[in-house]
């Protein structure tokens, strides 16, 4: 049998001989005859990576300024009533930070005065190395239910096991490695209690020091939470739930519930939410830090995992959003750039490599075709990495991660997306072929 | 003990009633001897019964 990593090689040669080698092949062909096709291909390619950096731009200027909390003549002025915390933990994987998870909810919380109620929704019946601990835990904090979702083989089902169980009136979700600022029920709760159904906080990385690639996804959240979906917030009035750190209206939550078949639930969860007329806002202000992978085969498979679910959703929702009579004309494009638009950029712009390739070998020789057009698209392109990562460490929040951590992000920008861009091909790829694996994420301390 | 922590505990263990409530539905699917099916049936109702009791009694908590 063949092992799970060399099969991902053998994708990545696969995909690649469709993206670069093919098309090099027909490239060179067709140039042969009508060379315009190659140079009109060229500036094709580079106006989509024109279009993608002007995206960038748009977001981390937006994002200077946050989004703060302006009260609106809607507010009810309710106080903040009993929340139902919901932990989905994959036992045995994540019995080595499930503790600290439940802990820092139970002792640091600042709680309502209705209180809180926290579920540890899990689907493994044995968990012996901590089985006591949490036990003793249930039994010190009453708040705390210990939920076992039998028979369930995936986090939708452990969360929708939990719903039918929650008491609370609003609901935050959380994945069993996060750490949650004990502020953030009261700074979630206002925006609901203005009209909101949905509130979605600011994850950050804590393992940012563990490795190359933690380090590297420790600045990518930065600018994710920090700089895309503040600004997303701020500019169209709508963003994401991100399956953690979202703080949910119980009755919009149960009416919604969670698709089993969905590799990234959460994404599915706020397009059906969106569609049914609820409002999503994003506040950067509430922080929980979460562990970020620290193998770069632990970001493939992730990452992986984000990409075809993604897929899943832009094939289902593209037409619905742009039918919808609850989005305006912004908010559909906004989704159709996180839908189409990123599904058509990532496979399109490889095409960068065989159309430069093809131009080589029809010309016998290694020239870059440049003229002030492409010289302006390339440092364009290349400077709103460095310019999203200075924004995200003025957008960052204590403790920030070192500056040198921001220049390494900003020198492996380049790479770094195109590596995504690439598996996203590959969660394409699968998806097309109906393989999907849900290779979890191991979290450890 | 307060009505809160009185509240807390029950839906504890209502979760744990739940919980014990799926597993011997399960076990009755795929037990093959009808007395032991039976067996287990009847526990299964019980569980039934201590759920629809803790819901019940949830509901007095909240009416109160």
């Amino acid at each position: 049998m063949i092992k799970k990593a060399n099969l991902e090689w053998l994708k990545l040669v696969e995909v690649f001989s469709y993206l670069i080698i093919l098309p090099l092949i027909i490239f060179y062909l067709v140039s042969y005859k009508y060379f315009f096709i190659l140079h009109k291909s060229y500036y094709f390619v580079v106006a989509l990576f024109l279009i993608q950096a002007s995206l960038s731009y748009m977001y981390s200027f937006s994002a200077l300024a946050r989004k703060r909390f302006k009260e609106l003549p809607t507010a009810k002025h309710q106080d903040v009533p009993k929340t139902t915390f919901i932990v989905s933990a994959y036992l045995p994987n994540e019995i080595s930070v499930i503790e600290d998870t439940l802990s820092n909810i139970l002792e640091k919380i600042e709680r309502p005065k209705a209180g809180i109620e926290v579920i540890l929704a899990y689907n493994e019946p044995h968990m012996e190395p901590i089985e006591l601990k949490l036990r003793e835990l249930a039994y010190k904090w009453p708040e705390l239910i210990l939920a076992n979702a039998y028979g369930s083989r995936s986090k939708s089902e452990n969360l929708n096991y939990a719903l039918d169980i929650a008491s609370g009136e609003m609901i935050a979700l959380f994945d069993a490695d996060h750490l949650v600022s004990s502020d953030s029920l009261w700074r979630a709760w206002r925006w609901l209690d203005e009209g909101y159904d949905v509130v979605q906080g600011r994850c950050k990385i804590r393992n940012g020091s563990r490795s190359p690639i933690s380090a590297l996804v420790k600045v990518e959240f930065e600018a994710m939470y920090g700089i895309s979906h503040d600004a997303k917030s701020k500019l169209f009035d709508s963003t994401l739930f991100g399956g953690s750190n979202g703080y949910w209206k119980a009755s919009v939550i149960k009416k919604i519930r969670f698709d089993i078949d969905k590799l990234t639930e959460d994404i599915d969860s706020t397009l059906r939410a969106l569609l049914a007329g609820f409002r999503i806002v994003h506040d950067r202000s509430i922080v929980s830090t979460e562990l970020a992978p620290t193998t770069l085969s632990g970001l493939w498979f992730q990452r992986k995992r984000w990409a075809q679910g993604w897929f899943q959703c832009s094939f289902k929702y593209q037409l619905p959003v742009l039918k919808s009579k609850y989005l305006n004309i912004f908010q559909k494009f906004m989704w159709t750039t996180l839908l189409t638009w990123r599904v058509f950029y990532d496979l399109f712009s490889h095409f960068i490599f065989p159309i430069v390739f093809a131009f080589w070998w029809y010309k016998r020789e290694i020239i870059f075709p440049m003229n002030s057009f492409i010289w302006f698209a390339l440092i364009f392109t290349f400077f709103s990495g460095p310019f999203e990562a200075i924004v995200a460490f003025k957008n960052s929040v204590s403790p920030r991660a070192p500056v040198l951590r921001y220049l390494y992000y900003s020198v492996s920008t380049f790479f770094y997306t195109m590596f995504k861009n690439t598996i996203q091909v590959v969660a394409i790829r699968d998806e097309l072929l109906h393989t999907r694996e849900w290779v979890i994420s191991a979290r450890k301390k | 003990m307060d009505k809160r922590t009185l509240e807390a505990r029950i839906r504890q263990l209502y979760a744990i009633d739940k919980n014990a409530l799926d597993v011997y539905t399960d076990l009755v699917e795929n037990s093959e001897d009808k007395s032991i099916k039976d067996r287990l049936s009847q526990i299964a109702e019980d569980e039934k019964r201590h759920i629809k009791l803790s819901e019940r009694m949830l509901d007095l908590l909240k009416n109160d």
